[in-house]
């Protein structure tokens, strides 16, 4: 079959394309900048004259880091934040999201969980109280610091719940007429029809406790614990310092700060940037995977 | 790299430079009078006096070592250990100085918590806050005021007197003791401030000799020079690339910052913006409202029209303006001594030929520029709990830091070894340390030495950084150290010479903010900024400022003013 567009679906697809070129470029770009410059020599990136290529090509800033042993420390920590982290946020945010999902007739007390729920979302205790409560529950300095006052995120629970109720109840009833429980229906069920959803809600946690630095300054109290996030915002900003005395001088003549800033950008934001695409998939699957024609 | 990261970086080259030893230098212009911070114990109720045994003695030993164990504890924000040297995977509880405290003194160093510095405000706010707080604290001025107010500081009197070493006291009263004074309250000492000399303040004007000698210019002595010069660079292509690409002078966004700023035009035309001046009658009064400040901002507002100033400079972080710098684009820059540290010592990099040189303020209708200097540059105060069992402990380690910088530690005292200077607390630092390493490096060189003393311990890698330098070698980070600390007529060289000729005015008001201050300061700061950047960009009419300058007095500024002479009066 000759399938004609029209001029004007045409001219759509021009625009369409340019449109989003220039979108992903935009998002693109600044990557490609932070990589060039994190790969330039110290005197070219403080000129402003690096680009998209690097000039005066070196590896100095990533052999700097491969180097140091903190890096890798708390790139542990940070991996063991996220295996940690996200297993308990998920539990807590699907555990709490079933039962907030069914109506009132079945669960009474529903309203008031999910008015208790959300005015958490609306009203924190602030940093000081809820360190103060950090401090007296014993977390300080341990993973669960950086784990546990974040575990149940209010926001994805109702992001899921309404995922939940969107669910065909005629699955469910099938489901018990087959002898399942509440149990069997949230892991044979429930969570099996909502990949989509709990891909989203896991990539935001993900992204969420690899990116999440504040916390990890906050709570631990020596550098060894740290996060990676934490461990590099502190080497940003603390590197300027360095300029100080003689020696170090002479080590940042070609080891710039701009450079090891940018490659430590570039370093953490990476294992993102893999996971990403992996993930993406489930979002464009659309949003409920059918199994019921009504 | 933010604003306060920088000043950070500004403050914290000086800082580290201000290391310590004894031996008076030859040329300590400072009074050296070693008057008694306190006198008299005004009241009774001392509680250094339930401190250790050791209080009783009369002529104790700095470093006396206590029978038994004391744990003392301490919160510190750090920075990575600057020497390349260093140990991998130390921290600052492994620390050799900790150790070594322990075996001289017998004192256990504990740290509750250690942050890199750029969290440790924050955290030491949470910390203040949970109620737990350290037997010693290094403060800032606003912390050691609300300490002090609530009566949570140990008195010190008794402790200084009896337990200072002779180069701890040198140092705190090497002015005279007149900074020692503003920390004594009812006759008690409060805290050890670490000073500085405020003259590492100090604007001067750096400009590329080699565009000047490119042009045929003479280095400006007046603004009218000043100006013709700065439209040169603008117009007849310096760089020789044939592109109209130069501008005149740096500045960025922040008028008022810590450098590449306008801060030194400002001074030049007698203007002192967010800064207290003496008035004639006496009284201090606000810098930003004043003629002089309007008529600089005229100057800019025509410079900037001409195009000495860069266009875009209002986009332009102190970052960017650093790049242009670096870029070759502009030829001026107001500045400190330390500026061929970085980042002239870039711009040299980039392209040898740079020749940057140092020139004090031009003189604007035939009056000298004055640079402002503040009243008191102070890194911190270090304190004692009220709490803490053994005050005299916090004098005995302040002495103890200066005992491990005497010869005869030298060679144990070393990165390599696991000694970390910055990671130890408490740090007196010798106010005149800057001035103590050009004497000392300039006599070295003068006496043709091949290597010198090693009694203050920066003075080595300075020589040798100068000696490399003088010997023709290209290295732009012995260039940096040359033109900034050791050349006669460079960065300090400069300076030395504005202080003696008196070339200064001193910011009177340094003490915390006032009420008001705390509570209007910041957005009177912000309508001050933005007015300056609309006039300066001349959107603005010319009745602009006075009614700036009539918003910023009804806004809090009259009572702001009020305050401040209230706080002068009482220092008088």
């Amino acid at each position: 079959m000759v399938y004609k567009e029209s001029l004007s679906r045409r001219a759509f697809h021009v625009v369409n394309v340019i449109v989003l070129s220039a979108i992903t470029l935009m998002g693109f770009l600044p990557f490609v900048h932070l990589l060039a410059v994190s790969l330039s020599s110290n005197t070219y990136a403080s000129a402003g004259e690096v680009t998209l290529w690097p000039k005066g090509f070196t590896t100095n800033a990533y052999q700097y880091m491969s180097e140091n042993a903190a890096f890798f420390e708390s790139l542990v920590v940070s991996l063991k934040r996220v295996a940690i982290g996200t297993v308990v946020n998920m539990l807590l945010v699907v555990m709490t999201a079933y039962p907030l999902s069914k109506e009132n007739a079945k669960f009474q007390f529903r309203t008031v969980y999910v008015w208790f729920f959300a005015i958490t979302m609306f009203f924190g205790g602030g940093l000081i109280p809820t360190y103060i409560v950090v401090k007296e529950t014993g977390l300080l300095d341990s993973i669960w610091a950086l784990v546990l006052p974040g575990a149940l995120n209010v926001w994805y629970t109702v992001m899921l719940l309404n995922f939940f109720r969107s669910v065909p109840k005629d699955l469910e009833e099938a489901a018990i007429i087959d002898g399942a429980g509440h149990w069997s229906l949230i892991w044979r069920v429930y969570l099996p029809i909502s990949i989509p959803a709990i891909a989203t809600v896991l990539l935001f946690t993900v992204v969420g406790h690899w990116n999440s630095w504040f916390d990890g300054i906050l709570y631990m109290n020596s550098p060894s614990n740290y996060p990676l996030q934490s461990y590099l915002s502190t080497l940003i900003t603390a590197i300027n310092v360095q300029i100080i005395s003689v020696d170090s001088l002479a080590a940042l003549q070609d080891l710039g700060e701009k450079t090891l800033r940018t490659a430590q950008i570039f370093m953490g934001a990476l294992p993102i940037m893999i996971v990403y695409p992996f993930l993406q998939k489930y979002f464009v699957k659309g949003i409920v995977v059918g199994s019921v024609k009504e | 790299m933010t604003r306060k990261t920088i000043s950070g970086l500004a403050a914290a080259m000086m800082l580290s430079t201000t290391i310590l030893l004894a031996a008076c230098s030859s040329n300590d212009k400072e009074e050296q009078a070693s008057q008694p911070p306190a006198s008299t114990q005004a009241s009774g109720e001392s509680p250094s006096a339930s401190g250790g045994a050791p209080a009783e003695t009369p002529a104790a030993d700095p470093l006396g070592k206590y029978e038994e164990p004391i744990t003392v504890t301490q919160v510190m924000g750090f920075n990575p250990p600057q020497d390349s040297k260093t140990p991998k995977g130390l921290t600052p509880e492994k620390n050799a100085y900790v150790s070594k405290l322990k075996e001289m003194l017998n004192i256990d160093l504990k740290y509750l918590w250690t942050v890199p510095s750029e969290q440790f405000d924050q955290k030491f706010a949470l910390a203040v806050s949970s109620g737990d707080l350290p037997d010693v604290m290094s403060l800032k001025l606003l912390d050691f005021e609300s300490f002090r107010q609530q009566d949570q500081l140990a008195d010190l009197t008794e402790a200084y007197e009896k337990y200072a070493s002779p180069t701890l006291k040198k140092y705190l009263e090497s002015d005279g003791g007149r900074t020692l004074k503003m920390f004594t309250y009812d006759g008690k000492l409060l805290g050890l401030p670490s000073y500085e000399d405020p003259f590492m303040s100090s604007q001067i004007l750096w400009i590329r000799q080699d565009w000047l000698d490119k042009l045929q210019l003479q280095p400006p002595t007046t603004l009218e020079e000043l100006e013709q010069v700065a439209e040169a660079f603008v117009k007849n292509d310096p760089d020789g690339n044939n592109k109209n690409d130069t501008y005149g002078i740096s500045m960025n966004k922040e008028l008022i910052s810590w450098g590449f700023d306008a801060r030194g035009l400002f001074y030049t035309m007698g203007a002192y913006p967010k800064a207290w001046t003496k008035g004639s009658d006496g009284k201090l009064i606000p810098g930003e409202i004043q003629p002089e400040t309007k008529a600089a901002l005229e100057k800019m507002n025509d410079w900037y029209k001409k195009g000495i100033l860069d266009k875009e400079f209002a986009f332009k972080d102190i970052n960017k303006a650093v790049e242009d710098v670096v870029a070759g684009k502009v030829g001026i820059t107001f500045g400190e001594w330390w500026d061929p540290e970085w980042p002239l010592n870039l711009s040299k990099e980039k392209d040898p030929k740079a020749e940057w040189k140092p020139f004090p303020l031009p003189s604007y209708n035939g009056n000298p520029g004055l640079t402002l200097v503040p009243g008191l540059r102070l890194n911190w105060v270090v304190t004692a709990n009220k709490k803490m069992e053994h005050p005299e402990a916090v004098v005995k380690m302040a002495n103890f830091y200066h005992e491990m910088w005497l010869p005869k530690y030298q060679e144990e005292n070393k990165p390599e070894n696991g000694y970390v200077y910055n990671w130890y607390e408490p740090r007196i630092y010798n106010p005149l340390n800057i001035d103590d390493l050009y004497t000392r490096v300039n006599a070295a060189l003068k006496a043709n030495q091949d290597t010198i003393d090693a009694e203050n311990p920066e003075a080595p890698q300075l020589f040798a950084n100068a000696k490399k330098f003088l010997s023709g070698d290209p290295d732009t980070t012995a260039w940096g150290f040359y033109n900034s600390r050791v050349k006669e007529d460079g960065g300090w060289g400069l300076t030395r010479k504005i202080k003696e000729e008196k070339k200064f005015v001193y910011n009177e008001f340094y003490g915390t903010p006032t009420p008001t201050q705390v509570e209007r300061g910041s957005s009177l700061d912000k309508l001050t900024d933005e007015t300056y950047l609309k006039i300066i960009m001349g959107s603005g009419k010319t009745d602009e400022f006075d009614k700036y300058a009539d918003s910023w007095k009804k806004l809090g500024g009259d009572e702001i003013a009020e305050e401040v002479n209230a706080w002068y009066a009482e220092r008088q």
